[in-house]
């Protein structure tokens, strides 16, 4: 029995130490991610790491598992097996409370913006904050017309989502995920379905929130021009394993005839 | 007899060879076993929904909007609902009441009837169509259109915020239309008892409460709020837990209407059974 505990405080010693050696550089460390939805395994083995203020972009085809990848990070998805800790914070491990404490650290875009339908813009804003320490109305009022302003949306403020084009969904879901100020950003195919140039629009807005407000960001996208304008570190994945990585233009200049294809498309 | 000993042995050696089926194999045995998984599910979003709703911080303001939405939208649907259907009740009860000479109770047999059950029933279904409906299609479509995710991985509950305040709202607006539709279809027996007869306001009304009783209205008072129960956390769980695309939203509306009728029936039949127990 004391056998058992000693190596369980040795275990925790441990854990913490990588926590803490994570947590000076690290923003995410994942490491041996796993996921299958019965018997198609989705994520094979996925091991990567986000530096502090770091652009990583994730390519690859519909259905190599990107998607899977960013939400079993916020834990929208149960990882069945492998390590995911953001922030110093192994995800897997985290009760409700926690998890919830995290995530609100985290912004999440997603592919569709995902909108609240029945608020206008700035309720949808305003209900991102409802969990922040900030409850005073005017301040509350001066963020959400300083993330708009950011954003370029200062107009649409009390439009409904349904009145709103493409490119300014885009923008509202964007404004909503940098109001909670958060440390890392996650990024689901921020300029499908947009115009080439709503789509380089939207790039440098990712590029320009990330040099404001410091966040370290994993972009998940098909869209090469996105990928060449945001990433500092590129990741291409295939069946659910990652096939390259490295610098944009290391990738684009691969000899490997399948990472070419993909770049030349 | 004979070709009976026959025809059993026949039987026999098909069951023991697998041609006919047993009765648990197959798609019988599936859709048990979906149907209990589902009950089972659905137990578990009732438990979620109980503890949801004791733990702070309460959703007030949302609660008040669901409010309006399912009382206020539904309350001219019901009212019209209910004046007909007193009207047409008492017009049809009078004719049969006529041939015992009993035209007189006629106030009394109405009243008893609408608000021991008709207007509770009725009422019930109707809000069944109209807000379950509602609910599981926009439910199912905030599920698709990945709004509850949105609202999950900001860290807030989407539960709280979209289930509870839901069934909260019906569990007090089913009542309080119920109340209302009881009073209307009241007015309908009225214009109805006045269609062929004469019968003052007051002489009306002072029949109606004279035929009543504590045991007529209280036991249909509280059934309703069950029926409000399970009209909310159906329509929320055919919605929340819609993955179908959208295809998915039409057939949880679609789905959330026909289980919250059916659950209605039941629990009326339960409320009935355990109110004669007990009176």
């Amino acid at each position: 029995m004391i056998k058992e505990n000693k190596n369980t405080e040795a275990a925790a010693q441990q854990s913490n130490d990588e926590v803490a050696q994570n947590s000076n550089g690290e923003t995410v460390h994942i490491k041996g991610l796993q996921k299958a939805f019965g018997t198609h395994e989705v994520l094979k083995d996925i091991n990567l790491q986000i530096k502090k203020g770091e652009n990583l972009v994730v390519l690859g085809k519909s259905g190599s598992g990107k998607s899977v990848l960013i939400k079993c990070m916020v834990r929208l998805l149960n990882a069945d097996k492998g390590k995911v800790e953001i922030l110093g914070q192994d995800v897997n491990e985290l009760n409700e409370e926690e998890l919830n404490k995290l995530r609100q650290k985290i912004g999440f875009l997603f592919q569709s913006a995902a909108l609240y339908d029945s608020m206008t813009v700035r309720e949808n804003l305003e209900f991102a904050l409802r969990q922040s320490k900030i409850k005073d109305k005017a301040e509350i009022d001066k963020l959400v017309e300083e993330v708009l302003q950011n954003v370029g949306l200062t107009d649409a403020i009390d439009k409904m989502p349904s009145e709103l084009s493409g490119g300014m969904r885009k923008r509202a879901g964007l404004a909503r995920t940098i109001i909670m100020k958060p440390e890392l950003i996650l990024y689901d195919e921020p300029t499908t379905g947009l115009d080439p140039i709503t789509s380089r629009e939207i790039s440098n807005l990712i590029l320009e929130i990330q040099k404001k407000y410091k966040t370290s960001s994993l972009i998940i996208t098909h869209d090469i021009e996105c990928a060449r304008i945001t990433a500092d570190e590129v990741m291409i994945l295939k069946d659910g394993l990652v096939e390259a990585e490295g610098t944009f233009d290391e990738l684009e200049k691969s000899y490997d005839e399948w990472v070419k294809s993909f770049f030349n498309k | 007899m004979n070709e009976k000993l026959q025809a059993q042995a026949k039987n026999n050696e098909k069951e023991k060879s697998g041609i006919m089926p047993g009765i648990f194999s197959g798609k019988l045995k599936d859709s048990l076993s979906e149907f209990f998984n589902e009950v089972g599910e659905l137990s578990a979003f009732t438990v979620k929904f109980v503890k949801e709703a004791v733990r702070p911080p309460y959703e007030f303001s949302e609660f008040l909007k669901q409010c309006f939405w399912i009382g206020n939208k539904s309350l001219p649907l019901v009212g019209i609902t209910a004046f007909i259907m007193g009207l047409v009740f008492t017009m049809q009860s009078r004719p049969t009441l006529a041939q015992f000479g009993a035209e007189s109770w006629l106030p009394a047999m109405v009243s008893v009837a609408m608000i021991r059950e008709i207007a509770p029933v009725i009422t019930a279904l109707i809000c069944a169509g109209k807000v379950g409906s509602g609910i599981g299609a926009e439910l199912a479509s905030m599920r698709v259109t990945e709004q509850i995710d949105a609202m999950e991985v900001s860290g807030n509950r989407p539960f709280k915020y979209v289930v509870v305040t839901r069934v909260a709202a019906c569990i007090l607006m089913v009542p309080l239309l119920v109340i209302f539709a009881d009073t209307i279809s009241m007015f309908g027996s009225f214009m109805g008892v006045n269609l062929t007869g004469k019968t003052s306001f007051y002489l009306f009304f002072s029949q109606v409460f004279n035929a009543l009783d504590f045991v007529d209205v209280f036991p249909a008072f509280i059934k309703t709020f069950f029926f409000g129960l399970g009209i909310g956390i159906i329509s929320c769980y055919k919605g929340y837990n819609s993955n179908s695309g959208t295809e998915g939203v039409g057939r949880a509306a679609n789905s959330a209407v026909v289980v919250a009728s059916l659950a209605i029936f039941i629990i009326d039949m339960i409320a009935v059974q355990f109110a004669n127990f007990f009176m």
